[in-house]
């Protein structure tokens, strides 16, 4: 099989290295502190005596630790991967890594001749491995940012999370559209296949689905009452699209001030597709509008709040009608027991009047989309060739070629030769463009002519997929055309007028999911026995905190120092009770503000990050080490040997050990401490928050005698300076904040250019990160500088 | 313009002719349909296998069987398998050397012996390097089955083929004919088949202009539209065969949701929806995901109501201990079904039992600490293709091994580095007609387990 290509993706290397440059600012004071003057040293003069004196016995011929030889390492410093591998071993040195503390440490003059040497060979093989890239580069679209297009394309919604709809979209550091990652299979094709089928049916239907108004109720004079599990209702959408959906409902919340979910549960995927909390009183029912696509299918209303029938019971419907909580026919002696003595839910309970339904709804823009893209009359093959150009050149992202037209207006001669309709075999046509890899592929470059620079073409897709997840709309086509996006001006002009968009919603969501890594929320669920309080609503809105807060800083154009610490963040109701905070008059998604005792702020201490870090049963401090060095640092640490040895069980007959106990206990071990002293002492701030992210001063050990032991989340930052606490610790990173900046330019340029950086992007990262210094590292000065940047605009 | 190309064109006009000539398929470099004569006379007699996946490793301590040889002793989790007792041969000692220390990536290299890491893609499984062999003869050329997402199924590429969870839906897909008619399918695959034409036209006027080293991702694309096109090829063909009758009880057995609350219910659906695949000849090949390394399913039917995830996270709990062991035992009770059915169905050449190899096992051990040596392993069946059973094998036993009470290190280094697990994918390949020496990181057959 193939690798994947060096020169567009992630490399062995680049796993131990990511992310290196940005503390580049060591190395390049290394370098300027040696290599001001004189005759350039050879490998001979500079290199191989240092080897020989510092590295050769652990990473010579007979031993070769961390799997890694120095002297048969290549010198060919135009190929990526060699390159990539020598300037981690010039970073182990800078950075004092190499040789190791214990042994014996090289002089200043010796390691700065020998990094000064690999430095220089680097610099001297950058023009050679650019001029190695691919003339022609391919990237395939994501599975959201293919829903993104089409829907910009022709209005129609696609949902690839569908079951069977699309493969899932490998990922690199919880990057979704790598190209390297982003390979391509037989069924990838097939779908591409179905998709374009489905999505062209639904722009273009034989007979348009009439928009159609439905209401369900019960009978008159009663209400549904939904206690937590239950599903009442029957909404019938006639066909996949745009919904609106009212509800008449109260909803109270349970004594304990729980709120009830309202959710659509679909009959088919037997899940729910939307919901939200909701509190209304009895006497004064409010009104609930939900706009979203429907799939085929129907639905219900349902109280999707954990409850009485999360046990996995089941409750015999009662065909007693609810009319009133007062009326005391309905508390039954038989029944279970829904409200306590004071007449308080005892669970959550939604009471329903009515719900109705209007669609599907083709809204006029996303009508104007499909316009003059299908020949108005048929037999007019002249027309159909104009609009499939037309399409192909929205679709392709830039001008179709009268070769390429022709390719795809035989298709429609073959459907014709084969008796089909002209309409029928017109759209033949259309599935061929949304099936060609112009389509589903970014392609930068030319196959002609070697260049450096991305077309303005180019650039506006690089610009809309950034940030809008999605191609180019008619006004930045037009620029792109005129072929001044490139111009300063010009393009800061777009990417305030793009920021200002509301597309600019699918960048705010994005970004931080995949920066953060938020897919593995959820990926262990938390078991039930330990923490019962746990549900999905629960974990969705830890996500929408997390999103939202990134969306909120992004909004409000602050420090990126807000992602480490902060006084505010975006709570819910059921956030604000799973934080222990004051309850929220509403249930929504707001701004509030937070005291010192509720020990939250900036992104490392919400539930999202506490809890992807975690097991499911376990805090793990080693795993929030790796993710605070990740995600904050850029820095990803090398995985753990293989045939490490396992912390065992606890014993019962001995005294209850915290997790950090039983680590620091495992990792006195020289070989593992080596690693684990860096990574350990970044988790170790957290162990003041369970595995779902609740605050805690001592940790429940379930086996082992006497109390569980206190909580100890002290230790010492890389650079020696002590915390105290989740709260100390990061004051002390938000004191990093340049550091912090670099690596979050590098994870913004991973995002947006497909590709894991290199040691060649090195100094254009530093670059941007120093240039937004003076406005105090605001988040869209941030992503102008990089937009307005080399590393954004070349290839 | 190629041959090839022209091949593809020709065929479909003579097809269209009613002329029915038979078509030389393009040849490509991977899964490939096997050169028509020398191979059918191989594939007249049906060979299968099939490979059943158990998330997060077994309660070792339970599961384990300290003699080997003839006269062994099933442990207590596969008791309900000592009627098998002549059909299977449980396995201890395997491994996968690139699964060491890579926790609950186990799965996803269960079956390909593959290195993943940020820059190794995975490797193509076993059950499809067979499929490559079977393929011209079935209508699907595999069936892939998880309960909870992922297959275990990579296609060349190393790229994670998609799976199926609804025994419902599998089963439609396989027996019931699309609506809409023969005549409309066959329309419908030409037109697919003129779209490809032209992608692929377009794809190559670019490739042409890039030299070898630069086409990176376009080569891939070509392959793939190309093995699509092959794809659709058969299926037109195939529509001349029915589909074969399903009698109307089989059909709403089969045609059905069924709730993981009702684990046992559902795995013996899938079982049998194997069963019944393999008995109409639609495909030879089957991998089956019981459940996700993250999530593996509770069995609330006896009373087990945490993921096998949670329990075999113990941490020496005495009371997960044993409910993992009785979600072990049940999981194991169900492949003892299954192993039933195939010894009840016959074909044309006996006991489906006899010429279907089945793998069942996980590629985790000691899921505490996420041990990956010494997998628990049984194969069975597939006497009619030349294994042997009854036997319990034990790759541990060497000189170095200082006994099953250095539990669990056993389960977190090889204590024989030569029992790779790709050894035995790499029998079971040969014995389906695979013409290869080696498979992934193997280093020779397992010859134990051979008459």
């Amino acid at each position: 099989m193939a690798l994947p290509s060096n020169r567009f993706g992630p490399t062995g290397y680049c796993y131990y290295m990511r992310g290196l440059f940005t503390v580049t600012g060591l190395i390049t004071l290394a370098i300027t502190r040696v290599c001001g003057a004189g005759e350039p040293a050879t490998f001979d003069q500079a290199v191989a005596p240092f080897f020989k004196e510092n590295c050769s016995r652990c990473h010579g011929a007979k031993k070769q630790k961390g799997d890694f030889r120095l002297d048969t390492l290549p010198r060919d410093f135009a190929d990526d991967a060699v390159a990539q591998r020598w300037a981690e071993v010039m970073f182990r040195m800078n950075a004092g890594e190499m040789p190791p503390k214990k042994e014996a440490q090289p002089t200043p003059e010796a390691l700065g001749r020998a990094v000064g040497w690999i430095s220089s060979r680097l610099d001297e093989g950058r023009a050679a491995r650019m001029a190695r890239r691919g003339p022609v580069a391919h990237y395939r679209l994501s599975r959201d940012e293919y829903a993104n297009t089409i829907y910009d394309l022709l209005g129609v919604y696609y949902d690839v999370n569908l079951p069977g709809a699309f493969n899932d979209d490998p990922r690199w550091h919880g990057f979704e559209r790598i190209g390297s990652m982003l390979t391509l299979s037989p069924s990838h094709v097939e779908r591409y296949f179905k998709a374009a089928e489905t999505v062209l049916e639904r722009a273009y239907p034989d007979q348009p689905p009439a928009t159609v108004k439905g209401r369900s109720e019960p009978k008159a004079g009663n209400r549904w009452l939904l206690f937590p599990g239950l599903r009442h209702g029957n909404i019938r959408p006639t066909a996949a699209g745009w919904y609106r959906i009212r509800i008449q409902l109260s909803a109270l919340p349970s004594f304990k001030g729980r709120m009830p979910h309202l959710a659509l549960w679909h009959d088919g995927l037997k899940r729910s597709i939307i919901g939200q909390d909701v509190i209304a009183p009895e006497e004064k029912p409010t009104i609930v509008e939900i706009q979203t696509f429907l799939p085929e299918g129907g639905l219900e209303l349902m109280n999707e709040a954990p409850g009485m029938l999360s046990d996995g019971q089941t409750l015999s419907q009662t065909d007693i009608p609810f009319v009133s909580t007062k009326d005391r026919q309905f508390i039954r002696p038989t029944g279970y027991k829904l409200f306590d003595d004071d007449g308080k839910p005892i669970f959550p309970l939604l009471i329903v009047d009515w719900v109705e339904w209007e669609g599907p709804i083709l809204s006029d823009a996303d009508r104007k989309k499909r316009e003059n893209l299908v020949p108005a009359k048929n037999g007019d093959v002249a027309d159909a060739r104009e609009c499939l150009n037309r399409f192909a050149t929205r679709a392709w992202r830039r001008p179709a070629t009268e070769a390429e037209v022709d390719r795809f207006m035989k298709v429609m001669d073959r459907e014709l030769a084969a008796g089909e309709n002209f309409r029928s075999a017109y759209m033949a046509a259309m599935v061929g463009v949304l099936t060609s890899k112009n389509f589903y592929y970014i392609e930068e470059g030319s196959a002609t002519r070697r260049r450096d620079t991305v077309s303005d073409w180019e650039l506006a897709s690089r610009l809309s997929y950034f940030l809008w997840g999605s191609m180019p709309d008619d006004a930045l086509f037009a620029v792109a055309k005129s072929g001044a996006l490139h111009e300063p001006a010009i393009l800061r002009a777009q990417l305030a007028r793009m920021t200002a968009d509301g597309r600019i919603k699918r960048f705010t969501d994005a970004f931080p999911r995949q920066w953060l890594q938020l897919y593995k929320v959820g990926m262990f669920p938390p078991d039930p026995e330990l923490y019962p309080d746990y549900d999905k609503w629960l974990e969705k809105s830890m996500l929408l905190e997390t999103v939202g807060y990134f969306t909120e800083v992004f909004g409000k154009n602050l420090s990126l120092r807000e992602f480490i610490s902060s006084n505010w963040t975006v709570l819910n109701s059921r956030l604000a009770m799973h934080y222990h905070m004051p309850p929220l008059t509403e249930p929504r998604f707001q701004r509030v503000s937070l005291r010192p005792e509720d020990h939250r702020g900036g992104l490392l201490t919400q539930a999202a990050i506490l809890t992807l870090t975690s097991d499911g049963t376990r805090h793990r401090p080693v795993h929030r080490g790796v993710w605070v060095s990740e995600a904050i640092f850029g820095k990803t640490p090398p995985p753990p040997p293989p045939n490490v040895q396992p912390i065992e069980p606890l014993p019962n007959d001995k005294p209850k050990a915290t997790v950090r106990m039983q680590l620091e206990d495992h990792v006195s071990h020289p070989i593992c401490a080596s690693c684990h002293n860096k990574i350990d002492s970044l988790g170790f701030a957290f162990d003041n928050y369970d595995a779902i992210g609740q605050w805690r001063t001592e940790e429940v050990v379930p086996r082992g005698m006497g109390a569980n032991p206190p909580v100890n989340a002290s230790g010492t930052m890389a650079d020696g300076r002590p915390y105290d606490g989740p709260d100390e610790f990061k004051r002390l990173m938000a004191q990093d904040v340049d550091r912090f900046a670099g690596a979050f330019v590098e994870q913004l340029a991973t995002f947006a250019l497909r590709r894991a950086m290199t040691i060649d992007d090195a100094a254009q990262i530093r670059a941007i990160a120093q240039a937004s210094k003076a406005d105090d590292y605001r988040l869209q000065t941030v992503i102008e500088n990089f937009v307005m940047s080399d590393l954004f605009q070349k290839r | 313009m190629n041959i090839q190309r022209q091949n593809w064109l020709l065929s479909r006009r003579h097809v269209l002719k009613g002329l029915g000539v038979s078509v030389a398929l393009p040849f490509l470099n991977c899964m490939r349909p096997m050169r028509a004569a020398a191979a059918t006379d191989k594939l007249l007699k049906a060979k299968r296998s099939v490979f059943i996946y158990l998330p997060n490793g077994v309660n070792t301590r339970d599961w384990r069987m300290t003699e080997a040889g003839a006269g062994y002793k099933l442990s207590k989790p596969l008791e309900v398998l000592e009627k098998h007792r002549d059909n299977i041969t449980p396995i201890s000692g395997l491994y996968h050397p690139h699964g060491l220390g890579h926790h609950h990536n186990c799965r996803s290299i269960w079956l390909t012996g593959g290195k993943i890491g940020p820059s190794e893609h995975n490797t193509i499984s076993v059950d499809q390097l067979m499929a490559q062999v079977t393929a011209p003869v079935t209508r699907y050329s595999s069936l892939e089955l998880s309960n909870q997402g992922g297959s275990m199924s990579w296609s060349a590429d190393g790229v994670q083929l998609p799976s199926q969870s609804s025994p419902g839906v599998a089963f439609r897909d396989m027996f019931e004919e699309p609506r809409g008619g023969v005549a409309k399918q066959r329309r419908g695959y030409r037109r697919r088949g003129s779209i490809l034409d032209a992608i692929l036209d377009d794809a190559q006027s670019l490739s042409a202009t890039l030299g070898n080293e630069d086409r990176g991702r376009l080569d891939q694309y070509l392959t793939s539209v190309r093995e699509v096109e092959v794809r659709t090829e058969r299926s037109d063909k195939w529509l001349d065969t029915p589909r074969p009758k399903i009698d109307p009880a089989a059909r709403s057995h089969l045609n059905r949701d069924v709730s993981l609350q009702m684990l046992g219910d559902y795995l013996r659906t899938m079982y049998d929806l194997i069963v019944l695949a393999f008995q109409t000849d639609m495909t030879r090949v089957a991998t089956f995901n019981t459940g996700e390394e993250g999530q593996g399913p509770a069995v609330p039917e006896i009373g087990v109501k945490q993921d096998r995830h949670s329990l075999s996270h113990h941490n020496g709990n005495t009371e997960l201990l044993r409910q993992l062991t009785q979600s072990d035992s049940f999981n194991i009770a169900q492949f003892g079904y299954f192993l039933d059915r195939l010894s009840e169905v016959k074909d044309a050449d006996g006991p489906l039992l006899d010429t279907t190899m089945a793998l069942y096992g996980s590629g985790m051990a000691y899921g505490h600490s996420h041990g990956n040596a010494s997998l628990p392993i049984i194969l069975a069946g597939g006497a009619g293709l030349g294994l042997k059973h009854g036997r319990h094998i034990d790759f541990n036993l060497t000189k170095n091994f200082l006994g099953y009470d250095k539990h669990p290190a056993i389960y977190h280094r090889a204590v024989n580095e030569k029992a790779c697990m790709s050894n035995l994918l790499l029998t079971m390949a040969q014995r389906m007609d695979a013409q290869t020496e080696k498979f992934a990181d193997s280093l020779g057959t397992v010859s134990e387990v051979l008459v």
